[in-house]
């Protein structure tokens, strides 16, 4: 008798820290698919001729600090997620390149004048 | 008896004088003596019975054995004062005292006046006694009626020093009374305490133990892993790593490291808890040191464990 009024309470105690436990992961909010921006846009036709795509732009956005990746994934929500409008994500900054390119809507366009154009595998600014 | 009183009176002179058993007693047993004869020519005789005794106790005279069985008898103590006139007339016997006809006398005049006590034992037992009076009566008295004087008696059952049963009887002079005492049963309604005993850790009990502290050490594991997907969850709730679930791909590789050490927390927990729940129903319900042995209790886990929750219980008869 003694042993059990003793083992009740344990018993409770460690089925609630059993069900806080066993949700974790669901408190934690880590559950649900993400997507891969970069892996979603490269599957675009329109960037289908974009050498080695994924490694690519995800070098690129490796390399761009905080504040620029910031502003291209809000970009990349609000305005890319249909395959028509990849060229413009990919037009941006950090994504877009100064040199080497093999597409138009990879060059990042400088100045207002008009869009840069790849030429020769490099980016030609107008 | 009035005529016997002077005779006894006369014989007490005599015994009260012969030599006494042992010097240094001497002048004790003829105090209490001579203060108990004086108590009884007042027919005090429940204050000069006790002195007689003791005086007794200290010099077996025949006078003074005499003189008590006498006062006995005055004082309606009929099994003692029989039981006392019989020991004189050995006394008196041996010693070739020509008084041991009048202690016959006052003996045989006794006998149907005697009150008997009838112990009508069952089940004789090897660990339960029978006292009457706090006086043990021997085995081989049970069922034969005993001399005992008129009035109540208290019988007892006792083991060891604990007294299991207690029965009051009442006897009446020239009656017999029986009191049957069943001691197989009066044990079974009092079975003896199980024996304490120093009982070895038993390997469930230690086994209990181990497996809560490797619960508990699994469950402080768990919590590591769940601060490193708290760590990589803030990493990956940046604005410049996920943003409404789509994410760049370091922030889904920080937001899978936070998922995967989320559900290895998980698990990781869920089996700590397991096991120190396990461990510690084990431990509790083991017997431990010094604790009477019981019959070993089946004891039950199950668990259940439902996507974002779970649970777990234990079952056994403690």
């Amino acid at each position: 008798m003694i042993a059990r009024r003793r083992l009740l309470p344990a018993l409770a105690t460690f089925v609630v820290a059993l069900g806080i436990q066993a949700g974790c992961v669901g408190v934690f909010g880590v559950t649900g698919t993400l997507h891969d921006a970069v892996f979603e846009m490269c599957q675009c036709p329109a960037l289908q001729p974009v050498q080695s795509c994924r490694e690519t732009l995800t070098s690129r956005l490796d390399s761009a600090n905080v504040a620029v990746r910031s502003a291209w994934l809000d970009r990349y929500v609000q305005e890319c997620l249909e395959c028509a409008n990849a060229p413009i994500c990919l037009s941006e900054s950090p994504t877009c390149s100064l040199d080497k390119c093999t597409i138009d809507a990879e060059c990042c366009s400088l100045s207002d004048a008009g869009k840069a154009t790849c030429e020769s595998s490099h980016c030609k600014q107008p | 008896m009035k005529r016997g009183l002077p005779l006894v009176a006369a014989m007490i002179a005599s015994g009260a004088l012969s030599a006494p058993a042992r010097a240094d007693d001497n002048a004790a047993a003829e105090a209490l003596f001579q203060q108990a004869k004086t108590l009884t020519e007042q027919q005090r005789y429940d204050e000069a019975c006790p002195k007689f005794a003791a005086s007794y106790k200290l010099d077996r005279t025949l006078g003074t054995l005499l003189n008590l069985a006498d006062c006995e008898e005055h004082l309606g103590h009929v099994a003692s004062a029989w039981a006392h006139w019989g020991e004189a007339v050995e006394l008196a016997q041996k010693a070739g005292d020509k008084r041991d006809a009048f202690a016959t006398t006052h003996r045989d005049a006794l006998v149907k006046r005697l009150p008997m006590l009838q112990l009508d034992i069952a089940a004789p037992s090897a660990t339960l006694e029978v006292f009457r009076d706090g006086v043990k009566i021997d085995s081989a008295a049970y069922g034969v009626p005993l001399p005992s004087d008129p009035g109540g008696h208290v019988v007892t059952v006792r083991r060891g020093g604990e007294t299991l049963v207690e029965k009051r009887v009442v006897v009446r002079e020239g009656e017999t009374s029986a009191l049957a005492l069943d001691l197989v049963a009066i044990e079974k309604a009092a079975p003896p305490p199980a024996a304490a005993y120093d009982a070895p850790p038993s390997g469930l009990r230690t086994g209990g133990f181990v497996l809560a502290g490797v619960g508990a050490a699994t469950i402080l594991a768990a919590a590591g892993l769940e601060i490193a997907a708290i760590v990589n969850k803030s990493a990956a709730d940046s604005p410049d790593a996920c943003v409404q679930k789509h994410c760049t791909p370091v922030g889904i590789g920080v937001a899978q490291r936070a998922n995967t050490f989320a559900t290895a927390g998980q698990w990781v927990g869920i089996g700590g808890i397991v096991m120190a729940a396990v461990g510690v129903s084990l431990y509790i319900a083991s017997p431990g040191r010094r604790a009477a042995p019981r019959p070993a209790a089946p004891v039950t886990v199950s668990g259940w464990i439902l996507p974002g929750t779970g649970g777990i219980s234990v079952q056994g008869a403690l």
